[in-house]
């Protein structure tokens, strides 16, 4: 089923991450300035874009943490699409035909596609920046950095969505938001601990990350199978219609 | 002659006795009521006999044949759960369209003549969100008949409807009996019901027994 309304969400939400990154835009020439006097390449501008700057003065966090607020924002546009279709018609959906895990993986494929066209945005906008400072940008670094941020998305999304079935509110996206900046202690920690981060760092050159892109994919897609799985046990066995014992009867 | 049992069924969740040791036994062609309180555990009654729910012991059969074990649903199975809507931002039709093309076995113009049938206008462009109370009962109500249900439960169907709505309901599902349903309707007013049923039984607290035989229906 095309669920228009949540790709019409959708279309907002990306105008907004067009608009949000058009401050980048415009500020490009200041930032490369930045870059070029510290010594980075083209490469490294484009890491510290989205989520890898361990190697970067502490500084730098707080224009990171604003530079991936729109990811603690798209769960407020997607973070509920799974749960209100189950509260609002999955009784008549489910009676008349019973593969709930259809129903399930359908709805999950449909949330990793939205999550791919926002980091295809944000990537590529970031591309566009990195061009402006380096002739030389390779496309391999950023396909690496793509699916990091897609991964991403994708987890903190669909555990947004498997809240909301529990809580059948707007806590989802607060508990998403809170992952998220515990993603971003994360990073900080990591100038911390050196350059093994959980989610950034990873196409900072491409022979020295190698492993540790390799290491950090496996880390998201075992995450992002494990929420899945999950989710779809939960929507086997959840008993429609019933949220707490006072609403049962 | 199809028949849908629900057997010793006993639903307890969190300590709470929801369903108590119910026993009853439908068949085609008739009517069965059930009256009771708000929170008698009519609704729970028939999540359970959609599968909707798993029971802490017994089990619903249909044609002997136990649900969630030898089948995952009942085959032509037409619903109406009370509180639970339809997508809002589609029009009357198309969330039809959308839940017929599930089991895709009826055309376009039966979903049309279902819609007509309780008294709504299949072209009306607006969608469900702006339906008044009554429209979207019966909405709902034509998404339960429009695939010729071998099984009908319908959750206080008349709610919100006015004389010539119940009427209308009274109607439509007097048609399914003669068609040979099994329809289990479900009230907390009896005079709603009353005059349409076969056979009428009163919940309470989650246990249910039989009230009377209507002699009028």
């Amino acid at each position: 089923m095309i669920d228009r309304r949540s790709f019409a969400k959708l279309s907002v939400w990306l105008v907004l991450l067009l608009v949000f990154d058009l401050t980048d835009i415009l500020s490009i020439d200041r930032n490369a300035e930045f870059f070029r006097s510290s010594g980075y390449d083209a490469v490294d501008m484009f890491n510290h874009m989205e989520f890898g700057f361990s190697n970067f003065d502490t500084i730098l966090i707080e224009t990171v943490f604003f530079q991936t607020a729109f990811i603690m924002l798209f769960p407020l546009f997607a973070g509920q699409d799974i749960s209100s279709e189950l509260t609002v018609s999955a009784t008549y959906y489910f009676t008349r035909r019973a593969s709930r895990s259809k129903w399930y993986l359908k709805r999950v494929l449909m949330l990793f596609i939205k999550c791919m066209l926002v980091s295809f945005v944000a990537c590529f906008i970031n591309y566009l920046m990195t061009m402006k400072i380096s002739e030389n940008v390779q496309i391999t670094p950023i396909l690496c950095e793509y699916s990091i941020f897609c991964l991403y998305c994708f987890i903190l999304t669909l555990a947004a969505n498997i809240a909301a079935i529990f809580t059948g509110s707007i806590i989802s996206v607060v508990i998403s938001s809170v992952f998220h900046i515990m993603s971003i202690l994360l990073l900080k920690s990591s100038t911390i601990f050196g350059r093994y981060n959980l989610l950034g760092n990873c196409v900072i050159t491409l022979s020295s990350t190698a492993n540790e892109f390799v290491i950090k994919l496996s880390i998201e897609l075992s995450v992002a199978v494990i929420i899945t799985v999950v989710g779809l046990l939960i929507i086997k066995n959840k008993e429609l219609g019933l949220v707490n014992a006072d609403q049962i009867i | 002659m199809n028949t849908l049992e629900i057997n010793n069924y006993t639903k307890i969740i969190k300590g709470a006795v929801i369903l108590d040791n119910i026993d009853l036994k439908f068949q085609s062609g008739k009517i069965y009521g059930f009256v009771g309180y708000n929170g008698s555990g009519k609704t729970m009654l028939f999540r359970a006999l959609c599968g909707l729910i798993k029971p802490t012991n017994g089990c619903v059969k249909y044609n002997s044949q136990i649900l969630g074990k030898d089948i995952s649903v009942i085959p032509k199975l037409g619903v109406v759960i009370e509180n639970i809507g339809l997508y809002p931002e589609f029009t009357g039709l198309k969330n039809l369209q959308l839940l017929a093309g599930i089991n895709n076995t009826i055309s376009d113009e039966e979903i049309k003549a279902s819609i007509r049938k309780v008294g709504l206008d299949p072209e009306d462009k607006r969608t469900v969100r702006k339906y008044s109370l009554g429209m979207r009962q019966r909405i709902v109500l034509a998404q339960a008949i429009m695939e010729s249900p071998d099984v009908l439960i319908l959750d206080e169907p008349t709610n919100a409807l006015d004389e010539d709505g119940v009427n209308d309901i009274h109607r439509i599902i007097k048609e399914e009996k003669d068609r040979g349903c099994i329809v289990l309707i479900a009230s907390h007013n009896r005079s709603d019901i009353n005059g349409i049923c076969d056979e009428i039984y009163i919940m309470d607290k989650g246990k249910c027994r039989f009230l009377k035989e209507d002699t009028n229906a």
